[in-house]
């Protein structure tokens, strides 16, 4: 008898063990937010064949008819977020997840459309001289609780955010003044060659008015000029949003992803990845980005849901250690290694898509034509690597590749060493923190680095790896010290070069003097249920404007 | 008796300060740096070290721990969190109920089923109850309490639809998470309430019981209940300790923003204010808790609270 029920525990027990290991590790696809390289990263299991590619936004059904409430809206959208939003005060609006709520409640002077600046809250600008722009606002724009926004609001909006400790690349201020209700001077303390170097003081200071701000705690009540406007927040839990009934902007100036086409936005923080699997299967919010990949074909296939599947901005890319003494310092070294790296191997193991040039194509400025350029990008050969190997002084030493320790970069990484041993080249793992990785950039303690880039743009996204101000030695990243890359960068950075061809340029002179090797691209991943249309989503800001979604506002079923 | 409480009172206050330097130090001593994840990978190296000036960082050790210890010790502020700018005091006041519902009342369910299965078992050894009492048992030891609630999701939210997968919009957010923290603690009690009960079981004073003509009941509950007791509420306190200490689990998976889901956003994002606090919230639970422990032996066993008085007087 004893022996029985030993044997029957035995088995319950081997059951039950086997039946809690599921898939390796907890998977979400592409949930990078914000193109910064603190974006949010998750890990992801290997690719699925046939999951589903891009796709267009869908046409408006028009059989489909509308049960809108008295606002003509929308009643609700339920999104399902992984992390939660921590505070909603106005600055560091682009790190990580708050892209996704705080351009519904705050905006900013202008947006950014990889080209130029179109007005939000600013009409236009103006260059007095080479040091003094001048904004013009429009004249009738109130927040949420009625408070005129004029030119001090901006001036104590740039001063709040230089204040918080938060304010990146304020460097070119020198100061911002009111001259009127509608006019803000702004003084630079340099040369502006391009206006993709104002993305920050622009496009992502959140605008608010002084009285607002001073009234309210806005960690957890803020009031924007937005089209939404925060009704309810348990913090650690929820945020919900309304529609602003006084949303200053008129319907004929309005930009599509500020409609208020959703009466009411609830932010569920669920941070559990299968569990947005449940809460999209039982109806509990419509909208997630961070289903598994290895869920994805729960919801193809079921006409209840849409799996929207498109490219990030994030690029993830190795490059070489240049300094002086170092192996990456010799051009056909870096060439060695990057036509020994085969993407489409790297992305497959990544679940990410595998880069054809240089940068990523979510970027309104990537140019396709890039991708005809043949290189290492879009060229795998191991004879030409070890042919270019052979004209090195490399003989057989260990290096050191550095990148941060989650499961896709170390799937990465391990790939990479792989490759490399097939050519000759001997590769030593070092994972840490990503806060770790990017520190030991600055340090010479590295040979080769994975990590990601991303920014406002693709020139803006170039800017680590071409230009010789933002590191403490002077250095681009990779100690690159090759002056000439850095004068094409800045030459094609400025507001008449950044063109096609200036582009072009660039990426020819990145290629041929292998300045990095960009390998995959993150996806970002959406399933949301049948009653939204479309979705409007921004690839140079990151921004996921829930209010401007089309949405069908009787489900036919 | 009240000397002795007094006494153990004065001790919790140097295990306050002691865990809190402890805490500091370790925090201080720890690699990365909290202004660099506040700002981002893209902050330039001037920006950060503008961040940890406004954030203090950039003081000596000795100047940042005589502000911390002033801070707390002095001003009763536990400052405002680096990450959700409001401070520390008024979200923890905030999320601190939804921690103790779930600890407390799956404390309460645990006990009471994990003494009735424990005397069941041991009031029959060797025999069918005690074997399938300790089977139940073993399996549910064996299961991580994190795999136990996500099975518990899959069958009761996304199969059955009876219960909430997350949140705490309504009471029956908690019935899953209170279950899942309630169920190793029935296990590991039941087993310890097992074992106390065979120990005494042997003693001659319960054959003297049963020779009187005492009922099973009578011998169970008042002669070795009472006896069985001491190892079983050691136990209990650590239980208790450990379900509030190690909740960010249970509330991680069920996204609950309880006290232990604060402190592991805070662990993560290096949020030093909130860390700190947290750490300091658990010793001082896990303190009282042990006071209390302390109490209720002297309340079951009469020696122990003769042997409290003896101390105090001295």
């Amino acid at each position: 008898m004893k022996r029985i029920m030993a044997m029957m525990l035995t088995v319950v027990l081997v059951a039950g063990t086997l039946a809690g290991c599921g898939n390796s590790g907890q998977s979400s696809a592409g949930t990078d937010a914000g193109g910064d390289e603190a974006a949010v990263e998750t890990e992801d299991n290997e690719a699925e064949e046939g999951v589903a590619e891009n796709i267009e936004a869908a046409e408006l059904d028009t059989e489909r008819t509308s049960t809108a409430n008295a606002e003509g809206r929308y009643d609700k959208i339920a999104v399902g977020v992984d992390a939660d939003f921590e505070d909603l005060s106005p600055w560091n609006a682009s790190h990580s997840i708050k892209a996704y709520i705080y351009w519904m409640i705050y905006e900013p002077l202008f947006d950014f459309d990889g080209y130029d600046y179109v007005g939000v809250l600013a009409k236009d600008w103006e260059e007095i001289d080479d040091y003094h722009w001048e904004v013009h606002l429009y004249d009738n724009i109130y927040d949420s609780e009625g408070n005129h926004f004029t030119a001090s609001d901006v001036v104590f909006s740039h001063q709040l955010t230089l204040d918080s400790g938060f304010a990146q690349k304020y460097t070119m201020l020198e100061s911002v003044e009111a001259i009127d209700d509608t006019t803000v001077l702004y003084t630079w303390n340099e040369l502006i060659d391009s206006v993709a170097e104002l993305e920050w003081p622009w496009t992502n200071t959140c605008m608010v008015t002084e009285a607002a701000y001073n009234s309210h705690n806005f960690a957890s009540d803020p009031v924007g000029t937005g089209p939404y406007t925060v009704s309810e927040v348990v913090t650690g839990s929820k945020v919900v949003l309304e529609a602003n009934d006084n949303y200053w902007q008129s319907d004929d100036l309005i930009d599509p992803s500020r409609r208020r086409n959703v009466q009411t936005i609830e932010y569920d923080v669920i941070t559990e990845s299968a569990q947005h699997v449940i809460a999209l299967q039982n109806g509990t919010i419509d909208f997630s980005y961070s289903v598994p990949s290895e869920n994805l074909d729960d919801f193809m296939g079921d006409d209840a849901f849409t799996v929207d599947r498109r490219l990030g901005t994030s690029c993830y890319n190795v490059i070489l250690n240049r300094s002086e003494g170092k192996f990456g310092n010799d051009l056909n070294f870096r060439l060695a290694c990057f036509y020994a790296i085969d993407n489409e191997a790297v992305a497959a193991v990544s679940d990410t898509s595998a880069s054809k040039a240089v940068g990523s194509p979510a970027f309104s400025d990537y140019n396709p034509e890039w991708e005809k350029i043949e290189n290492y990008t879009n060229t795998c050969d191991l004879e030409l690597a070890k042919e270019y190997l052979d004209k090195t002084a490399y003989n057989g030493e260990t290096l050191i590749l550095v990148a941060p320790n989650t499961e896709r970069y170390k799937n990465m990484a391990t790939m990479i060493q792989s490759q490399l041993l097939q050519v000759g080249i001997n590769v030593e793992l070092s994972l840490c923190d990503e806060t770790q990785s990017n520190a030991l950039l600055n340090t010479n303690d590295y040979d080769l680095n994975v990590g990601t880039f991303g920014g406002q743009n693709q020139i803006a996204a170039f800017n680590r790896f071409c230009n010789n101000q933002d590191f403490e030695d002077g250095l681009p990243m990779g100690h690159n010290p090759d002056s000439q890359l850095t004068e094409i960068f800045l030459d094609t950075y400025t507001i008449e070069n950044h063109t096609e061809e200036g582009m072009m340029k660039l990426v020819q002179y990145m290629y041929d003097t292998a300045t990095i090797c960009c390998l995959a691209n993150n996806y970002k991943t959406y399933v949301y249920n049948s009653d939204i249309a479309s979705v409007i989503y921004d690839p140079n800001a990151q921004k996921l404007m829930f209010g401007g979604f089309d949405y069908y506002l009787d489900n036919a079923e | 008796m009240w000397k002795y409480v007094l006494k153990r009172c004065l001790w919790l206050i140097v295990v306050i300060i002691a865990t809190a330097f402890v805490i500091f130090t370790i925090l201080y001593l720890t690699p990365r740096d909290p202004a660099r994840a506040l700002m981002g990978g893209l902050a330039s190296a001037s920006e950060v070290e503008s961040m940890r000036a406004t954030l203090g960082l950039d003081q000596p050790y000795l100047v940042q721990l005589g502000q911390y210890f002033y801070n707390t010790f002095i001003k009763f502020d536990f400052g405002e969190s680096w990450v959700y700018n409001v401070p520390v005091y008024q979200e923890l006041l905030v999320r601190l109920p939804r921690t103790l519902i779930i600890g407390l009342v799956s404390m309460v369910i645990s006990v009471a089923i994990s003494l009735v299965l424990g005397i069941f078992a041991g009031t029959h050894p060797g025999r069918w109850q005690d074997y399938t009492t300790m089977g139940v048992t073993m399996m549910l030891i064996s299961c991580p309490d994190f795999w136990l609630a996500l099975m518990m999701i899959v069958l009761f939210s996304a199969k059955l639809k009876i219960l909430p997968a997350y949140g705490i919009d309504d009471w029956k957010c908690y019935i899953m998470p209170i279950i899942c923290s309630a169920l190793p603690g029935i296990a590991v009690n039941a087993r310890q309430t097992r074992s106390s009960i065979l120990e005494v079981l042997r003693l001659d004073y319960i054959t003297t019981a049963c020779s009187k003509g005492q009922t099973e009941h009578n011998v169970v509950y008042k002669h070795m209940l009472p006896n069985a007791l001491m190892p079983i509420v050691t136990h209990l306190g650590g239980h208790l300790s450990r379900i509030v200490a190690g909740s960010a689990i249970i509330e991680s998976v069920f996204s609950i923003p309880g006290v232990g889901m604060y402190m592991l956003t805070a662990i993560n994002k290096l949020d030093y204010p909130v860390i700190r606090a947290c750490v300091l919230f658990f010793a001082v639970f896990a303190a009282i808790v042990m006071l209390i422990v302390d109490l209720v032996y002297a309340f079951i066993d009469p020696r122990i609270k003769a042997q409290y008085a003896g101390k105090g007087d001295k």
